[in-house]
């Protein structure tokens, strides 16, 4: 089987204060053609069903990403249903779903949904929930996915039914059937695909010296398999995920809000987390008609903590990094923000997806990188002076819009009716090329399908301006940059970049 | 030339030029040139209802060949409503279409989705949606609307009734429309740069049509529409009211066919001698998962093309043909907007290349021979149905 991938780190980060690290993701493409060089930290494009969310191919070629061929992640529940027609098609999930230019990473679950029911997984399958309800995947069927799809990469099957919560028993079941999966996996053909093995975040939630042996058998016995590391919090409730304590923060639908925000770290999983994702799927098919979901934009204002940054568990995404051997890409799947993004980084992650841009299409969560683009044109640095860092809390910045820093901005509040200028002053996307926020207001007040079109032109535009300048101020960091802009420490742009980013 | 001149007079804001006539049927081909660009007749306008065209960008239309839009006046007064558009500078600028845009009156919306809508004399009564208060929408009250939204053509005020209803009432609205049509007139601010147009009424009955329309050419406005049909009439009192009101409109005046859409219809309405048509259709049904072709219609959602790997049709040059095949189309068609997207582009362009079709022909005086065609494509055992047979036959095409 020839070589799909070869992750090479430019550097490591000599800075004591961070273990990010920038690296080379060489990647060949669906078309076999000239292999792309991804350098990361990167994203993973998130899809739905294979495609771009609300994006034709030729508008996300057109306007999102005219050069830049990222990898697409393209989840098996959302395809379930067409698994057999990509088979025959023959040619792999990228040219069924119209984007052949894109290489393709396969993972099993959607990581736009984090909260999976409990007490499905059993016997030799895991259970994947699309919007038909459940399917029991084994190993050898997600063999035979991974060689209809023909991705470039794909996720191994785990048992992701694991939380705080989870008794030992459940725990030793969890990891002796991960590691059972890697090794059928690994025995099986691996269709010229390289294999990212997937560690639970739930195992270092209930015994970390378990967690930890299994991640050393791992790499033991089955490393040279294996291509990249997916840290997932898939069988997580998104409170153990995310949450340590009450939280205002914008969260993308259906992902963590609502689910019990008041509640703190280890709250019961109960049955409302089915029913929630039962309602999540019903919102979706009804989705053809009217996308955006009622407006909570008003309620987001109101509880939305300025001094909050994130309640990511980093400890234990840090635990579980530092086991992980530096030479292999490590990914965190979910609806991340930027600044949850950036924080990863420094831990030492490289991989992210798009799915938090998704989410937020639906809602009409604008992101707004105006402060971000003052201090890192084009992902470089400049200094700009007699200006103090953007503040954490806005309160006197008046009605300019453009004052806002690093956050999110929902379109549908009642503020941008009459706002004729573009969603963000500094972006030159399509949608701020061409129209304004009052157009925008209209499109979701009124449930047209154009507003989480040009909201996803310009979100993921957005992120994609957000990455770049990461991995600018990374490689400053880690004194790799030959540049002369001395002004500045490596920590002070480290500093301004968080403050960018943080959510308002 | 003298057309031109003409019409230069009577309106400075719409130039319409006939290039060619078909020799035998009532078609022609005509430049209809208007504040914002030149619109090649016979046109589909595709129906932007809320100030966007499902999911498209208005760049992507352009693309497509759409030249000419519509919005609804009802629908823009609800929201965003005037005001905000009338601070937008006008519905161009608010949803950034730079092309040719014409506006509905708001009547039939009124009239259709209101029950409790109510009219007299003075114009539309009806309860407002919102807080139940009643609201009145006059003929000079359209028309200030319009005038703020700003399209190029704009449309009088109506009395609409259902294309089945019988009776001294649609009399009553015949004479109606033309008493509203003065005071739309008079009401109109902007005639330099919108275009008013009238509306042909006079529901099934020949004689008011015939009437309507006489009494309607009397006032020189830029163009002439046709209304009322499309309805739930039986084709056959449609094409018949079609017929006999492009017989009385002027040769060198634009018809505006009001509401129809499905391809047949265009192509036996064009050799009547209509050149403007609007409809949802084509974008309605691409929500359902359904493709519009030269063979008929195809719902994508049928198993069939589970794993029908072609283009929904392989000679259509759009995006969605070029890219995407009917298995991956049938693939998302119920759950994701992608699906609808695509058919959009899809639908969107067959009726421009439908009418292309149209308008070539008639340059090339191959008319007649393109209905032919287009007609046994649509019906290969030539099972024509016997409207269109009848009304092809009343200008001179014979299919069988
Ligand atoms: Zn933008
Ligand atoms: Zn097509």
């Amino acid at each position: 089987m020839r070589r799909m991938s070869n992750f090479v780190l430019d550097s490591l980060a000599t800075s004591s204060s961070s273990s990010s690290r920038l690296g080379r993701w060489t990647v060949s493409s669906s078309g076999g053609e000239t292999p792309l060089s991804v350098p990361t930290p990167a994203f993973l494009v998130h899809t739905l069903g294979g495609s771009v969310p609300h994006l034709t191919a030729d508008v996300l070629l057109q306007h999102v990403f005219p050069e830049q061929r990222p990898p697409l992640l393209v989840s098996i529940d959302n395809c379930a249903t067409f698994v057999d027609s990509v088979a025959q098609f023959g040619s792999g999930i990228a040219k069924f779903a119209g984007l052949p230019q894109f290489p393709v990473f396969l993972s099993p679950h959607n990581p736009g949904k984090k909260v999976l029911p409990s007490g499905y997984n059993i016997g030799e399958s895991v259970a994947l929930w699309g919007r038909r309800g459940k399917t029991a995947l084994t190993v050898a069927e997600h063999q035979r996915i991974v060689a209809a799809f023909k991705p470039q990469f794909f996720q191994t099957l785990s048992d992701y039914d694991i939380s705080s919560t989870s008794g030992l028993k459940r725990m030793k079941k969890s990891t002796t059937r991960t590691l059972e999966f890697l090794d059928k996996t690994t025995s099986g053909s691996s269709n010229g695909a390289d294999l990212f093995a997937t560690v639970e975040l739930g195992w270092f939630k209930v015994d970390g010296e378990e967690a930890n042996k299994t991640v050393k058998a791992m790499l033991t016995n089955k490393l040279d398999a294996i291509k990249g590391f997916i840290i997932s919090g898939q069988g997580l409730t998104c409170a153990e995920v995310y949450l340590s304590g009450s939280s205002g923060r914008m969260i993308p639908e259906g992902v963590t809000l609502s689910l019990s925000p008041n509640k703190t770290e280890g709250q019961k999983k109960g049955p409302m987390n089915n029913k929630k994702r039962t309602q999540m799927d019903t919102e979706k098919k009804s989705s053809l008609n009217s996308t955006p979901v009622e407006d909570k934009a008003d309620e987001d204002d109101k509880s939305t903590d300025s001094t909050k940054t994130s309640d990511l568990d980093y400890a234990a995404i840090s635990e579980v990094v530092a086991l992980l051997p530096a030479h292999l890409p490590r990914y965190v799947p979910g609806p991340l923000s930027p600044y949850e993004i950036l924080e990863l980084v420094l831990l030492g992650v490289d991989l992210f997806d798009s799915s938090w841009v998704t989410a937020s299409a639906d809602l009409g969560h604008v992101l707004v990188l105006d402060e971000l683009t003052k201090y890192f044109p084009d992902g470089h640095e400049v200094k700009i002076n007699n200006e103090s860092l953007p503040g954490g809390k806005n309160g006197d910045e008046g009605t300019n819009s453009s004052n806002e820093t690093g956050c999110t901005i929902s379109i549908k509040d009642k503020k941008y009716f009459s706002d004729f200028t573009p969603l963000s002053s500094s972006c030159s996307c399509y949608t701020c090329r061409k129209h304004t926020k009052s157009y925008l207001n209209h499109l979701y007040a009124t449930e047209e399908l154009l507003g989480p079109v040009l909201v996803m032109i310009h979100n993921l535009t957005s992120f994609n301006t957000m990455m770049a300048t990461i991995r600018h101020v990374v490689k400053k960091d880690a004194g790799v940059s030959s540049q002369t802009e001395s002004s500045t420490s490596s920590q002070e742009s480290l500093d301004r970049l968080k403050q960018c980013l943080k959510p308002c | 030339m003298l057309h031109g001149l003409r019409m230069a007079k009577s309106s400075p804001a719409l130039q319409f030029k006939v290039l060619a006539e078909c020799p035998v049927t009532k078609a022609r081909t005509s430049l209809m040139t208007l504040p914002h660009g030149t619109v090649e007749t016979p046109v589909f306008m595709p129906v932007g209802t809320q100030g966007t065209l499902k999911g498209l960008l208005p760049e992507q239309l352009e693309q497509l060949g759409c030249h000419i839009m519509l919005g609804n006046t009802y629908h823009l007064g609800n929201r965003p409503g005037i005001e905000l558009i009338k601070e937008a500078g006008g519905l161009h600028n608010f949803m950034n279409w730079n092309r040719s845009l014409l506006t509905d009156s708001g009547g039939f919306q009124m009239v259709s989705l209101l029950e409790l809508a109510e009219i007299t004399e003075d114009g539309v009564k009806f309860k407002s949606p919102y807080d139940g208060s009643e609201c009145m929408m006059t003929p000079e009250h359209s028309i200030q609307i319009q005038n703020t939204l700003g399209a190029d053509i704009i449309m009088q005020l109506d009395d609409v009734v259902s294309s089945t209803t019988t009776g001294p009432r649609v009399e009553e609205a015949m004479h109606r429309t033309i008493r509203w049509l003065d005071r739309c007139i008079a009401a109109h601010q902007n005639p330099e740069k919108q275009n008013l147009f009238p509306i042909v009424q006079g529901g099934l009955n020949p004689e008011l049509r015939k009437a309507c329309a006489k009494e309607l050419i009397k006032r020189d406005t830029p163009g002439f529409a046709i209304g009322g049909l499309s309805g739930g009439e039986s084709k056959d009192d449609f094409w018949k009211m079609v017929h006999i009101s492009t017989d009385i409109l002027p040769n060198h005046k634009p018809r505006y066919l009001m509401g129809v859409g499905f391809a047949e219809d265009l192509v036996v309405c064009s050799a009547l001698g209509c050149d403007m048509y609007d409809c949802v259709f084509p974008t309605r049904t691409a929500r359902f998962g359904s493709a519009l072709t030269f063979t008929g219609q195809v719902n994508l959602k049928h198993q069939k093309f589970k794993n029908d790997f072609t283009p929904v049709d392989p000679e259509c040059p759009c995006s969605t043909c070029k890219t995407y095949t009917k298995a991956y189309i049938h693939a998302i068609a119920t759950h994701e907007t992608m699906a609808c997207h695509l058919l959009t582009v899809h639908n969107i362009t067959f009726q421009m290349r439908l009418m292309k079709r149209i308008r070539e022909s008639i340059k090339e005086a191959t008319f007649v021979e393109f209905v032919r065609n287009f007609m046994f494509g649509l019906y290969p055992s030539k099972n024509y149905p016997k409207w269109s047979q009848d009304a092809l036959n009343a200008v001179g095409i014979s299919l069988l």
